[in-house]
């Protein structure tokens, strides 16, 4: 049993943006329908009492909580401020705080700015690209796109304050103009992610079993650019998971690698559930039926379905295990791998897509590393 | 502190002996980087890598 280290804890669970592709609104789970549209501060103040428990018990130097939602801003500079003092004094000589927000970046302005830079508090902001790109996908409810603002957001945010972009693939752009968009934006570091889909509802542009590799020829072109510099513009997370993986590290992230998950969502009732994007899979595929009122996290680690997510190669599907790169795949994000009939015990949805990357990644790697010591 | 010793092992590169050598040659490139972070990691004795959730940055 490996000690949970980071939260996502829901501070709203409404959103000011229609995107399409949303797990959350768009896909299997439709739960938010029933939460609490923001959380109360006597759930964040119960939640923030279970995670020190948590890490007093299990002597954490480190714990990291994100502020997320729908889309956390819509709680308000007051309540978030309540929130972030609650943490900090509940956490406050049990385990050092690492604060976080992920955020569209729409309702940012002056005051969630100096927000953030008294609570330390690290945003990371969703955007996908150049304006044409981006409002294509992320929009407000009534049609229109949302680029401007988050533009405006980014270039507002304080630069000790400003964590990351992340940004969805949409195979139909053009990869490197979307990465230099991003780099405009001078980002500490930048993901891309997967859009969610699985065997029953595949992600588009990926029929199930099609050996053609759409995602990887988009990250390819990517990785291309990212890689081929002779100083770092910005640190890309999947590509350099990657590359740590095929030189034999460990990831930290789920979309690869076979590292036991330790982190739990919090919702706004105080709900303990697994992994945020199950939604995507099946309608309460992420529910525990424990909450921060009558569980410790410890119990929450007893779970059958969180235990199983800290086995590592050993629960991946037996294809999956006999494949040559598991140890860097790791089977692929989790909700990816999922089937109607047999649940999650399949290889990634993106097989083709993830295999055809990682041998990209790892024979450039494997020659510059021999190139570089000579041999 | 031995450096060839604490190198990792990996299925798909073979880097016993390499990295050190390898770094210097590479400067400020993204492979630098992730050269400096699996040694880092490699000599860690600070408890297990965990996954994180993968929609915030």
């Amino acid at each position: 049993m490996v000690p949970i280290t980071d939260y996502v804890l829901k501070v709203a669970s409404r959103c000011n943006l229609a995107c399409d592709y949303c797990y959350v609104y768009t896909m299997a789970d439709q739960s938010w329908r029933s939460r609490p549209v923001l959380i109360a501060p006597e759930t964040a103040l119960t939640a923030a009492r279970r995670i020190a428990e948590h890490a007093a018990e299990h002597r954490q130097p480190v714990t990291t909580v994100v502020l997320h939602g729908g889309e956390p801003l819509l709680a308000g500079v007051g309540l978030l401020d309540e929130i972030a003092s609650i943490l900090r004094r509940e956490l406050g000589g049990v385990t050092g705080l690492d604060l976080r927000i992920q955020t569209n970046g729409v309702l940012l302005d002056e005051s969630f700015r100096d927000l953030f830079a008294r609570h330390d508090m690290r945003v990371g902001v969703s955007l996908d690209g150049g304006q044409a790109q981006h409002d294509l996908h992320r929009f407000l409810p009534n049609g229109q796109g949302s680029h401007a603002a988050v533009v405006r957001a980014i270039r507002l945010l304080d630069r000790a304050n400003y964590a990351g972009l992340l940004c969805v693939v949409d195979v139909d752009s053009d990869p490197v103009q979307t990465y230099e968009a991003l780099l405009a934006l001078d980002p500490p570091i930048v993901d891309f992610l997967l859009p969610h889909g699985n065997w029953s509802a595949p992600p588009p542009r990926r029929a199930a079993g099609d050996p053609r590799t759409p995602y990887a020829d988009w990250l390819i072109a990517v990785f291309d650019r990212w890689y081929g510099v002779r100083s770092q513009e910005t640190n890309v997370r999947l590509f350099q998971e990657i590359i740590n993986l095929v030189l034999g590290g460990r990831s930290r992230t789920e979309q690869v690698g076979a590292s036991p998950v330790a982190y739990l969502v919090i919702d706004t009732d105080g709900s303990y559930q697994q992994d945020d994007s199950l939604k995507s899979a099946r309608a309460g595929e992420p529910e525990t039926g424990l909450t921060v009122f009558g569980h410790p996290v410890d119990e929450v680690l007893r779970h059958p379905a969180v235990a199983a997510r800290q086995q590592g190669i050993g629960a991946l599907a037996g294809e999956c295990q006999r494949c040559p790169l598991v140890r860097v795949c790791g089977g692929g994000d989790y909700p990816h791998r999922f089937r109607e009939d047999t649940g999650f015990g399949n290889p990634s949805v993106y097989c083709p897509d993830l295999q055809r990357l990682i041998r990209h990644i790892a024979a450039r790697v494997r020659a510059d590393v021999l190139a570089g010591a000579g041999r | 502190m031995d450096d060839s010793a604490a190198a990792p092992e990996s299925d798909l590169v073979d880097l016993t002996g390499l990295l050190l050598e390898a770094l210097p040659s590479l400067g400020d490139a993204p492979l630098a980087h992730s050269i400096r972070r699996v040694l880092a990691e490699s000599r860690s004795t600070t408890g297990t890598v965990v996954s994180g959730f993968e929609s915030n940055i």
